[in-house]
């Protein structure tokens, strides 16, 4: 981990939003600076609405969303956030050059030719439409604008979903440059929890709108365990500490919080999991537990 | 804070918003149909009133394009507060408004000329077109801004489908009603005066309308 005092980039807390089909229910979630959170959790789990509320953009009912000690929304605040949306909120009519001449006129730390610099680095035509431009160049897009405008807190909202092994490799990349200076942070959801594993410090897990994790990347892969072996050899209780419980031919498999792996028979197979199979054996799990 | 450089970064950005959307073969297209209808039946304040009433047409672009592409999330994360994001988009609905009645007068002086005996009386008769013009726009931008492009797009024609009934309704039976020999015998000053203070009324209401119908929204 980096320099001991720590200042908090983001603290969401108590975050919630009730919808007729949907509720985000009481969301939780700090970022020191200088760090990368993944923010990670299957579709319709919350994600993008927890990160539209940080930025302002949708009104909690309750809870509080602050930026660098500020309100969400607050111009001042969004002022030092880049934005990188799943789709972005450009319309296809414009050019590149367009986004940055609109974006230089509302941005106070703007740089025109950084911006020209970006877009040339990331080879995005200045001349091209959005509607022109595939899905990697739309994330580069938002990132080259992010870059120019001295952002200091990056919000990512799926931006590896669509993205070649290549581009997702470059983008990961980028994020490291990004908070290489200490003075950076990263919010970045996904369900692709591969990209976490060499990109994030902390990660967020949310499920049905609620929080399961929040903290240390390393600290939720020593969380659980994968178990295994005969279904005989589990007792009810046994069983009932076991997430996303599978069996078949007389064999099962699932996942253990780690602290309670020791109380299992001592003839069971227990692994380490990666984050993957936490998220895929969370959402299994009817009602996952929070750690 | 209010800021006029604010609103006028604003009025650019919905300018460049709605560029795409102006294309030159359908501004060719509803020029020669102007100056045609215009020649056509002889009456310089028709061809003036085209360009006006199409330019209301085009107010609902920022709004289509905004629907389109969220827009209204980018403003927020572009640090445009919603004030402005209200008067600017009011500001570009006046410029719109300003270059119609330039084209207006350019489409319809030289009908004025050939077949009007006092070609003066054209410049109040465009600037009641102009005030109408904005009269309609107050109307609609409230319902724009409360209900958004898709929804409000069909309310929107309302106020413009009444004011020519109202129109239509008061040049018919002007002689039978009583009212509208007073209001003539005011004489133009007075009327002007009063048209004034009713559009800058209702362009306040309905500035102060739109700006609670968008703190209201979530996008």
């Amino acid at each position: 981990m980096k320099g001991a005092a720590m200042t908090e980039a983001l603290a969401v807390v108590g975050l919630t939003k009730r919808y007729p089909e949907f509720l985000l229910d009481g969301v939780n979630i700090t970022i020191p600076t200088g760090y990368v959170m993944g923010f990670v959790g299957p579709n319709g789990a919350g994600k993008t609405t927890t990160l539209k509320a940080i930025l302002g953009i949708v009104k909690p009912d309750a809870g509080v969303v602050r930026l660098f000690g500020g309100p969400a929304g607050a111009a001042a605040v969004n002022q030092r956030v880049g934005v990188v949306m799943d789709n972005p909120y450009y319309p296809e009519g414009w050019t590149a050059r367009d986004v940055g001449e609109m974006a230089g006129l509302f941005y106070e730390r703007w740089s025109a030719p950084g911006f020209a610099r970006q877009l040339d680095q990331f080879g995005i035509s200045a001349t091209k439409k959005i509607s022109e431009l595939s899905r990697g160049m739309r994330v580069k897009l938002q990132l080259a604008v992010a870059l120019s405008h001295g952002a200091d807190l990056l919000v990512l909202d799926e931006p590896t979903s669509g993205l070649d092994p290549v581009a997702r490799d470059e983008l990961r990349n980028m994020l490291h440059d990004f908070v290489a200076d200490e003075a950076h942070t990263v919010l970045f959801s996904t369900h692709i929890t591969q990209d976490l594993e060499r990109t994030a410090d902390y990660i967020t897990l949310l499920f049905d709108g609620r929080v399961v994790f929040s903290g240390e990347l390393e600290a939720l892969s020593n969380s659980y365990l994968r178990v295994s072996g005969d279904v005989d050899r589990l007792t009810p209780a046994d069983r009932a500490d076991i997430i996303g419980y599978r069996a078949r031919g007389g064999v099962f498999e699932g996942m253990v919080p780690a602290d309670k792996a020791a109380a299992l028979p001592p003839d069971l197979l227990t692994e380490a999991v990666t984050i993957d199979e936490i998220v895929v054996y969370l959402s299994q799990a009817k009602e996952p537990s929070h750690v | 804070m209010f800021s006029p450089r604010q609103i006028w970064r604003f009025v650019r950005l919905d300018g460049r918003t709605v560029r795409p959307y102006l294309q030159t073969r359908t501004l060719l297209l509803s020029a020669a149909m102007a100056l045609g209808i215009g020649v056509a039946t002889r009456e310089p304040v028709i061809a003036a009133a085209m360009p006006l009433f199409m330019a209301t047409t085009y107010l609902g672009y920022p709004f289509l394009a905004g629907e389109r592409s969220d827009m209204d999330a980018l403003y927020v994360t572009w640090s445009i507060p919603g004030r402005t994001v209200v008067l600017g988009r009011y500001g570009f609905s006046f410029g719109l408004n300003l270059v119609a009645l330039l084209v207006a007068a350019v489409f319809a002086t030289p009908i004025a000329w050939w077949q009007w005996a006092v070609p003066a009386e054209l410049a109040p008769a465009l600037l009641t077109l102009f005030g109408m013009v904005i009269v309609v726009n107050c109307l609609q931008l409230p319902v724009y801004f409360k209900l958004g492009y898709t929804k409000a797009k069909g309310l929107v024609y309302v106020p413009l489908l009444a004011i020519m009934a109202i129109i239509v309704l008061v040049v018919g039976f002007a002689d039978r009603l009583r009212w509208t020999a007073a209001v003539a015998a005011l004489g133009p000053w007075s009327l002007a005066i009063i048209g004034v203070v009713v559009v800058l009324a209702g362009a306040a209401g309905s500035v102060m309308l739109s700006m609670r119908f968008y703190r209201a929204r979530e996008f």
